[in-house]
């Protein structure tokens, strides 16, 4: 069209006539293939992206702009997946290890490597008699409704050991339970509505991203935004008020609002009175609370409490926002109950622009095909043995033990609690598998690495946990090398097993993938979205249809039929009724300081660390140190420095900032250290006080984790 | 007609450090891992009030009078009648007479061709009607691309707390400026952040 256009096309022809790679405009030209996509991490977003494919291989990534939720922006790691797809790094070979950490790997075909894996299971159910010594350790690596295939497959050879409950949200879950009942949440996008939103423990500028268009607009209309936060993040850095708290004060901080709310005469009379049970116990609970010794403990003045209470109270509709952070602490559960308790007292439960935002498996709790596999002696999943979150030493102590560890979307070794634990777990078990796509802390210790294929390989759905949108993965390439979706996996080891064995599994190895997801998601999904083939959802955007403001009917699944303030389903469980906070942070001399991790923007968990380009902008191997604190300790900038307590010792670079505060240290969650030690092998195993309600296991905290450090000598 | 000068205006108050225009950029251009055309930085300055951080995207700035134009050897620069700067690698001899001329370190030398590269605006993308990768990639639009106002009717700022203000080439670059919110901090118990 114009003289511009004709010189880019002289351009791109003399790039190819020196055999450069693909430029952009040159691509364009030819005939390009472009594939619908949606990512398939465990994070908010499930954001859909448009791929396009040129001879076979993803030369472009980017949003979708018909995605109402991304507006076609993804993140930072959504478009580095272009790098970890075709990753150096990436593993697409069956292998097996000579010696379990000795790095000897040996290729094997996939028929080798899954009839071993046979054999091993049947030589444990002939010399056992019981599936009970083979261990699942599945998680939230990949979260396409076709990774479920891999539960699928073990409960088709009867009941096995699962690693069981949640490291993530479970004390949370618990305590939203047991004050509405049931957790539920409304659209993401009715945040906007509020006249005040408090971030409480989350950072969505970098963990959720997309939430913020909603947290701005409501700021454009006058809306305040209150954070509160142990560090500075970039969220709290765009706040107007910001309040640094000490690291698991935050149920105390609640009720400390709590009181002034009550004491000022601020509470919602008409909600309390008619929506609400157990106010007057709630009330003599919070005549024990002073708010000087909320003052001492949480580090939040008098007058700064008393302003976060008016503020909050004061400006219906208020939502509060809980990240998974203030949660992960001795008294997460309870933490969660005394904020709830805030928007009860306040009467900011069914509004729109109020309420409390949590995740929520809402959009999740079904049970599909999958599910209902039984093994062939007709024993379900309920005959499982479980073990809670991060405790794989019990593996080898219960009876019968562990024998054959199977190990799938999920890096226990870097992100489990007391990591050199795990690995020891690991190192003295049989037989350990591995299926990943990289050579993970985990796969390190394996006996079997099994690779398994990206989502842009293979047909598969993901619905958003957060805003409930439903969209397909379609296969935009052929899986690398001879990478593998899970359900191939685990259909070639079903049909392995049946070819030695028959009767060993029930698994239908004849369902093709595309029947798999129809049958899992026909029963539920399918009237939810309102769709009648999940192809129907290429068409456009779906969302699973569930209310727009949570409690709108103000109708609560709870003993009393109220918002519990006094939780009858917490007495029956033995817990206190009361968000009563228990077992208080003892300081340590010898380890001062308190480790924190926060989430970088360049990783979910340990995932995308392998990715250079990111690792260009976030090297990792980092702590963050009060310039104060590093002055005393005479540490500069870039200096390297030892962190270390009882359970171990992590070298690390020191980064000077105020953002933390003086006797905290930060780093990134599955960081790791410059020797290699994951940095949660400073973490003590430690629960939370709920999650056993809903998830069967309490929740883990995290810590508090006390350490102490020094400078090393060389730089 | 008046003059065109398309440029970046950032808001500050936006930005949240994600990073996204950074990677969509240098994934989508195809460039070597480390090889960025726009940087994302975090600024940090202790005030009294508490701790001014932002976040800061920043790439070539198309300048009105671009010092990488004007020195370059080869005249491997152009500027187009959008003010966008563009260079053509064919012409370069990677002398680094750009690199060091421009005060913004916007050009980088590309390791895989030893010439120099920079942001070209996604000038083929406008050129289609598209945004910038980089824009395009910005979830909460602190990133846009614009037509720079006049000098007489400039709603914007040209400089940032802690930003170098440099005009000479006159970039075209104009942000918002800087709100900073109440900050309660911690400040440490005693003894124990000073064992």
């Amino acid at each position: 069209m114009s003289l511009t256009a004709q010189g880019n096309k002289e351009e791109a022809g003399k790039e190819t006539e020196n055999s450069r790679p693909p430029r952009i405009a040159e691509v364009r030209q030819l005939r390009t293939r472009t594939s619908a996509n949606v990512c398939a991490s465990d994070c908010y977003g499930a954001c859909r992206m448009q791929v396009s494919v040129k001879n076979g291989r993803i030369v472009q990534i980017t949003g979708d702009p018909r995605d109402p939720y991304t507006q076609g922006a993804l993140c930072a790691k959504g478009y580095g997946y272009l790098d970890r797809v075709y990753s150096a790094e990436r593993i697409t070979s069956p292998m097996k290890q000579e010696a379990k950490g000795s790095g000897q790997w040996v290729r094997l075909s996939w028929r080798q490597a899954l009839t071993e894996i046979a054999e091993r299971l049947i030589r444990i159910r002939d010399e056992e008699q019981s599936m009970l010594p083979v261990c699942l350790d599945k998680y939230l690596g990949s979260l396409g409704i076709l990774n479920r295939a891999v539960e699928g497959f073990f409960r088709s050879i009867g009941p096995i050991t699962v690693m069981s409950g949640s490291p993530c949200e479970p004390a949370g879950f618990d305590a939203l339970r047991l004050s509405y009942g049931a957790c539920k949440k409304s659209w993401p996008e009715d945040m906007a509505n509020a006249n005040v939103i408090i971030i409480w423990g989350a950072n969505p500028a970098w963990t959720a991203p997309h939430q913020m268009r909603h947290v701005f607009e409501a700021r454009e209309r006058g809306a305040r935004l209150v954070v509160i936060d142990p560090v500075l993040t970039a969220t709290a850095a765009r706040s107007d008020y910001y309040v640094q708290i000490r690291p698991g004060a935050d149920g105390l901080l609640a009720l400390g609002m709590a009181k002034v709310i009550v004491q000022r005469g601020l509470i919602d009379h008409e909600f309390v009175d008619v929506f609400t049970h157990g106010f007057e116990a709630f009330r003599a609970l919070l005549e024990s609370i002073d708010l000087t010794d909320v003052a001492a403990t949480t580090g939040v003045p008098v007058a700064e409490v008393v302003r976060l209470a008016t503020l909050y109270a004061g400006a219906k509709p208020a939502a509060i926002w809980l990240g998974i952070g203030a949660q992960h602490a001795q008294t997460g559960g309870q933490n969660y109950r005394a904020i709830d308790a805030l928007a009860a007292l306040t009467g900011n439960i069914g509004r729109s622009g109020g309420n409390v935002h949590y995740v929520t498996n809402e959009a999740w709790a079904f049970s599909g095909a999958f599910d209902r596999l039984a093994a062939p002696d007709g024993s379900t999943m309920a005959g499982h043995r479980t073990v809670g979150p991060g405790r794989h030493s019990e593996l080898q102590t219960m009876s019968p033990a562990v024998r054959l560890l199977w190990v799938a979307g999920r890096n226990p070794v870097s992100q489990n609690p007391d990591a050199h634990q795990v690995e020891k777990v690991l190192r003295s078990t049989e037989t350990v598998v591995v299926a990943d796509q990289f050579m993970t802390a985990t796969a390190a210790l394996a006996d079997y690495f099994l690779p398994v294929a990206s989502f842009f390989e293979y047909e598969d759905v993901v619905v958003s946990h957060w805003h409930y949108g439903a969209a397909v993965n379609e296969r935009a390439i052929d899986p690398l090398g001879e990478s593998r979706s899970d359900l191939e996996i685990m259909r070639e080891l079903a049909s392995i097993l049946d070819d030695i064995r028959p009767g060993f599994s029930s698994f239908p190895t004849a369902r093709t993938a595309a029947e798999w997801l129809d049958a899992e998601m026909n029963e539920h999904l399918y009237p939810l979205l309102g769709i009648s083939h999940y192809r129907d959802l290429l068409s456009g955007y779906y969302r699973v249809r569930l209310p727009r403001v949570a409690w709108a009917d103000r109708q609560f699944p709870t003993h009393s039929g109220r918002y519990e303030f006094y939780s009858h389903e917490a007495l029956a469980n033995g817990l206190p009724p009361l968000p009563v906070l228990e077992g208080a942070v003892t300081a340590s001399e010898a380890y001062p300081f308190q480790l924190v991790g926060v989430r970088s923007f360049s990783a979910i968990n340990s995932q995308f660390r392998e990715n250079p380009r990111l690792a260009g902008i976030d090297p990792g191997g980092r702590l963050f140190i009060h310039p104060v604190t590093a002055q005393a300790k005479g540490i500069g900038e870039d200096d390297l420095v030892h962190v270390y307590n009882r359970l171990g010792e992590c070298p690390l670079r020191a980064t000077l900032t105020a953002v933390v505060q003086p006797d905290l240290l930060m780093v990134y969650v599955g960081d790791t250290a410059s020797n290699g030690d994951p940095l949660n092998s400073l973490v003590p195993l430690g629960e939370s006080d709920l999650g056993q309600v809903t998830s069967g296991f309490r929740g883990l905290s995290f810590g508090p984790t006390q350490v102490n450090f020094m400078k090393k000598d060389g730089r | 007609m008046t003059s065109l000068q398309k440029g970046f205006l950032f808001d500050p108050n936006r930005c949240l450090g994600c990073r996204s225009c950074q990677m969509a950029c240098a994934v989508n251009r195809h460039l070597p891992a480390g090889v960025f055309f726009r940087r994302v930085t975090a600024v940090e300055l202790q005030r009294e009030a508490g701790v001014a951080k932002y976040y800061l995207s920043t790439s070539c700035n198309h300048c009105e009078s671009p010092e990488c134009f004007r020195t370059c050897p080869e005249a491997a620069y152009r500027k187009r009648r959008d003010g966008v700067v563009t260079h053509e690698p064919s012409r370069c001899t990677g002398c680094g007479t750009c690199l060091r001329g421009c005060p913004f370190g916007a050009v980088t030398l590309n390791p895989e061709t030893a010439r120099a590269e920079k942001c070209q605006l996604c000038h083929e993308r406008l050129d289609a009607g598209e945004r910038p990768y980089c824009v395009g990639a910005c979830p909460v639009t602190a990133l846009m691309l614009i037509d720079l106002p006049g000098r007489a009717d400039d709603p914007y700022t040209r400089t940032l707390p802690g930003v170098p203000r440099v005009q000479l080439t006159r970039p075209s670059l104009r942000f918002r400026p800087l709100h900073m919110g109440l900050q309660i901090c911690q400040r440490g118990r005693k003894g124990g952040g000073r064992t």
